[in-house]
């Protein structure tokens, strides 16, 4: 959290993170550089051109399947939300990768002739009712485009001036860009290698990243299905109260696409939104750390009577009406105006 | 009712970014980064272990040659040569760039039969091309080598139908690595649409490859109508002339099949 902006706030764990992530993106071009050197038949070998467009288009690919796994896989264990604390620069390094493998198949494959490269990546070759021969590099070139909005956006500076609703829309776009880079690479060097590495290796990343989105989507559909027995005028059972550990929460289907997160504290229970006003982090699967809420995704802080950010931030978000009876804590979906402060039901009074 | 926490094994201390790393988070991220460090440059390493060869040819741009031979301007500009190797050889000419050597030749104004031709050569086996220099004398006149009395001599091998994949002969002979497939399409139309020499380039179950300039029936420039087959694999079928080391296969484009 920051009051200011500041191109990166670094500090130790970031440095290591970053010099790490760019290690090991190191590692895998050096390899493929000289591996290819190693194991190329008899008399052939790369121009070194094509070779490191080729290095850094698998890298940037690669990285991005990467990126795109630490999402529900933090939501399968939290020893994955270190990665995901930093994912952005992982994000803008995967573009950064992209954007050298892209300058230099325009430069290569369609400069040096009388039309302009980025003509020719759109019209040189029009078979566009054909798969096979498809222009594959249109592809390439519109996932390049989302990226790269992605990447000009990767900051909270924008995530705050757009609006988190919009950003949040925008940075979804990351899946259509895959979508559209498993086609370029199927279409295109998929064609021409006979090895089917190839193909494993671009549906293997496809289907890995596929596969962990339905599971933790069924895991949080079917948690929602478990919870939230209606009792009347909008109240919700949440559940025996002893069932939420110190500082920590449950998370129960509000009204419309809404989730509440129900937090105990300090002998009390508050009620606020689930979504993180910073990039609708779960809420719920964070904890009280000093009296806050922190989001689990990026330290975000909030009251939990209040769902406000303490000063000097001025984030805030909704909180809901919350009781508890016979042990059982109930929640009032309706949800109330960002940062209506909520007197918490006490467990004591309704525990004799 | 009982709910299970998303994080019910979360018991330790809790990672914040700006915050101290907890100690389980530390050893978790050591390993993981070894491993990603390892699986990084494995994934690398495997990828390129299995692509294919990238095929042969090599464009020496750091040798600057000189040529004298015969010129031909038809189908496309080309030099019969000694200079190579002591045989009479064929020698294909380009600009540098993604085009043919016919803006330079008509740029020139020379006499057009015996001349000397500057460049880098970009040679593929027995083929040959040179990237002629980019000023305005890469070529001059040669009357030191004696006037032919007699046209080069012309050989039709007859009909065939053959698989393979129309080419630009620039980049097979080693202008690029590689230079085939879907990855150089685009590539490949832009030369031949610039006055390269298209080439049909087959390979047979036994591994064995030719390569065959491609010329309309009429042995005359072939370009627009195989446009938007390069790269593809195709069925042809044509008449094969041997002019003396240079294979031309002569083709009806309607004959073009897609496979």
């Amino acid at each position: 959290m920051a009051v200011g902006y500041k191109a990166v706030i670094w500090n130790g764990f970031k440095t290591s993170y970053v010099l790490t992530l760019w290690a090991a993106i190191l590692a895998f071009i050096a390899s493929f550089i000289i591996v290819t050197g190693m194991t190329q038949p008899e008399g052939e070998s790369f121009h070194p051109v094509q070779l490191v467009m080729r290095a850094f288009g698998f890298a940037g690919f690669s990285l991005l399947s990467f990126i795109l796994i630490i999402g529900p896989m933090a939501r399968i264990t939290p020893r994955f939300k270190p990665l995901l604390y930093n994912r952005r620069h992982m994000g803008v390094s995967a573009f950064v990768l992209m954007l050298i493998h892209a300058a230099l198949a325009m430069v290569w494959y369609h400069g040096f002739s009388d039309i302009s490269p980025l003509l020719s990546v759109l019209t040189t070759n029009a078979n566009y009712d054909r798969i096979g021969g498809f222009p594959f590099e249109s592809l390439g070139l519109a996932a390049f485009l989302i990226l790269f909005v992605m990447a000009a956006t990767s900051h909270d500076f924008w995530l705050a001036n757009l609006g988190a609703p919009f950003w949040k829309a925008l940075h979804m776009g990351v899946y259509l860009a895959f979508a559209l880079l498993v086609a370029h690479i199927l279409l295109g060097v998929v064609q021409h290698e006979k090895s089917p590495a190839y193909a494993f290796w671009v549906m293997g990343s496809a289907a890995l990243v596929t596969a962990l989105h339905l599971i933790t989507g069924w895991r949080e559909v079917s948690k929602d299905r478990r919870s939230g027995f209606k009792a009347e005028d909008g109240w919700v059972e949440a559940g025996p109260v002893n069932d939420i550990p110190n500082d920590r929460a449950v998370i129960i289907p509000g009204e419309g696409r809404e989730r509440i997160a129900v937090f105990r504290y300090d002998g009390q229970v508050s009620a606020i939104s689930n979504a993180c006003k910073h990039q609708n982090g779960p809420l719920g699967e964070g904890r009280i750390v000093n009296g806050c809420v922190v989001c689990p995704w990026h330290g975000y802080e909030y009251k939990p009577r209040d769902g406000r950010s303490p000063a000097p931030f001025n984030e805030k978000i909704a909180t809901y009406k919350v009781a508890i009876r016979n042990g059982i804590v109930f929640v009032n979906t309706k949800a109330l105006p960002a940062g209506t402060d909520v007197e918490p039901a006490r467990i004591e009074e309704a525990q004799p | 009712m009982s709910r299970k926490l998303i994080h019910d094994t979360d018991q330790g201390e809790y990672f914040v970014g700006y915050r101290d790393t907890p100690k389980v988070d530390r050893r978790y991220l050591l390993g993981l980064s070894v491993l990603g460090l390892g699986i990084a440059g494995g994934t690398g390493a495997f990828l390129a272990a299995k692509q294919g060869g990238a095929g042969l040819g090599r464009w020496d741009m750091g040798t600057p040659v000189s040529l004298t031979g015969y010129l031909s301007e038809a189908p496309y500009p080309l030099l019969r040569t000694t200079g190579i190797d002591g045989t009479l050889r064929t020698v294909l000419l380009a600009c540098d760039t993604k085009c043919g050597a016919q803006e330079k030749l008509a740029e020139s104004r020379i006499s057009r039969d015996r001349v000397t031709v500057r460049g880098s050569l970009i040679q593929r086996g027995r083929h040959v091309m040179l990237a002629v220099a980019n000023d305005d004398d890469w070529i001059m006149p040669d009357h030191t080598l004696p006037a032919r009395l007699t046209g080069f001599a012309e050989e039709d091998l007859g009909e065939v139908t053959i698989n393979g994949e129309i080419l630009d002969s620039k980049c097979w002979f080693g202008a690029m690595r590689p230079n085939e497939g879907a990855s150089h399409k685009a590539c490949a139309m832009l030369c031949i649409a610039g006055g390269l020499p298209p080439y049909f380039y087959a390979r047979d179950a036994l591994g064995r490859s030719r390569a065959m300039m491609l010329t309309d029936p009429g042995g005359e420039a072939l370009v627009q109508p195989i446009l938007r087959y390069v790269a593809d694999p195709v069925r042809v079928t044509g008449r094969v002339h041997r002019i003396e080391d240079l294979l031309q296969l002569r083709l009806n484009p309607d004959n073009l099949v897609r496979l």
